[in-house]
């Protein structure tokens, strides 16, 4: 079985601990098992597999990686989760249809917009959500958070039990507080050698919300974990 | 009529049942075993919780989340107890067999040796064939994701079916999935079962596997 632990950290602007949260992630959803889905059946270009992005539009994933030949053979982003800080561009790799090598590398997503993220909306969360209520967006303006990097940090394994952990900061930046009343998690999918986009895979609320005044960090850590 | 076995995998969109098995926060596979003779009468049916994803899944799961790239692999054991370099690809979990393929897919056995996170492989393999022992394996198909209030999930299926002469009871289920680096695919297993008491497929009849792999709200 696996189960997911949600871990939220306040931290001051030295990165002095202020507060700490921990509860189980309950709720992975629909999306997250459609890119399983499409991993595991190996779905055809020919005939992708229809999922909601985040922006709320139809997008036709599949798992074909197709060039036998290029110098990025078979490779394909989807189900990724770590990413770059904020605005920065990443190359995401969904496979090539030429079979001679040239590969497109135009194809790329926001940093901020893979991995974990924070919001504001405080609805419960249901298997068909496919974006965050209220996302709370990167910057430093009012109601802005600084997105760091997403990162994916040391996979261990201990019988009976094996889990890593992923983690993000937010810093505010922005001259006010901010409330987080949900979390989240983004990961990419892909149609072959043509685009990527960001799905939403879990959706948690935070209840009572964390409140983030200026100047401080949150830290947000989900801790994937499998017991047998 | 008799039963056929499916050579090819296949993508099916028909409406899946939806068993509740996992508790909230759960993410898991619902394992659904049945038996039907050549008539397509059921003579065994029973449903289960999976409780056994291997570590290889959550290896899995890290490479293609992080993007473990090529030049800087990561080693899984695979099931013939191989540690093997693999990056992210398109091939990452991929599960779809055709008949006969006992390397991916749903695979059965006849070991009774309780499950641990670092088991690799099924314990004792039952071969694809006709011979005293031996299962036809059909095609692995799919059936794609759906939800309902609390509840999402997709299917994995693979027919096993016995013209061996005798009954054959299986003790253990597992899934096995392709990994890759290099223009190679490797083959892991990420989940392993053992079924409590085994389930025994009489000569002539046919066992249908079933794992609905979850997540529940």
């Amino acid at each position: 079985m696996l189960t997911v632990k949600l871990v939220l950290e306040k931290l001051d602007k030295e990165g002095k601990p202020l507060q700490r949260r921990e509860q189980p992630c309950r709720s992975f959803v629909r999306n997250f098992m459609a890119l399983l889905y499409v991993a595991h059946a190996q779905v055809p270009s020919s005939n992708p597999h229809n999922m909601t992005d985040v922006g709320g539009t139809t997008r036709p994933v599949d798992g074909s990686s197709g060039d036998i030949y290029g110098l990025y053979h078979y490779r394909k982003s989807n189900l990724k989760i770590g990413s770059l800080p904020g605005l920065g561009e990443m190359a995401c790799l969904a496979g090539a249809t030429n079979g001679g090598g040239i590969y497109p590398i135009g194809i790329t997503i926001q940093g901020e917009k893979i991995g974990i993220q924070v919001g504001t909306g405080s609805t419960a969360p249901t298997p068909t959500d496919t974006a965050m209520v209220i996302r709370i967006a990167h910057g430093r303006n009012a109601g802005q958070l600084e997105y760091g990097g997403c990162e994916l940090i040391g996979i261990t394994f201990s019988e009976p039990t094996g889990e890593f952990t992923i983690r993000r900061y937010f810093t505010n930046a922005s001259g006010g507080s901010i409330t987080v009343n949900e979390v989240g998690l983004h990961a990419a999918g892909t149609q072959i050698g043509t685009a990527a986009w960001p799905f939403l895979i879990a959706r948690d609320v935070v209840s009572p919300g964390i409140t983030v005044a200026d100047g401080e960090i949150l830290r947000v850590i989900y801790v994937p974990q499998i017991t047998v | 009529m008799d039963r056929q076995v499916k050579t090819k995998p296949k993508l099916e969109v028909a409406k899946e049942p939806i068993p509740h098995s996992l508790l909230p926060g759960e993410i898991g596979a619902v394992l659904e075993l049945t038996v039907e003779d050549k008539r397509g009468k059921v003579t065994d049916h029973r449903i289960m919780r999976s409780k056994s994803f291997t570590r290889q899944f959550l290896e899995l799961l890290w490479v293609q989340a992080f993007q473990i790239p090529e030049i800087a692999p990561y080693s899984v054991r695979d099931t013939g107890n191989i540690l093997r370099d693999i990056c992210e690809s398109g091939f990452t979990f991929a599960a779809n067999g055709d008949a006969g393929n006992t390397a991916q897919g749903i695979i059965v056995g006849t070991g009774t040796t309780a499950p641990t996170i670092n088991d690799y492989a099924i314990e004792t393999l039952i071969a694809h064939g006709v011979a005293a022992g031996q299962l036809q394996y059909s095609a692995v198909t799919f059936g794609a994701p759906a939800s309902d209030a609390t509840t999402s999930q997709f299917t994995i299926t693979r027919d096993f079916a016995n013209a061996s002469g005798g009954a054959i009871t299986i003790n253990e289920i597992a899934l096995y999935v392709a990994g890759f680096k290099y223009n190679t695919s490797y083959y892991f297993m990420t989940i392993r079962d053992v079924i409590a008491g085994g389930i025994s497929v009489p000569d002539g009849q046919t066992l249908t596997v079933n794992y609905r792999e979850q997540v529940v709200i």
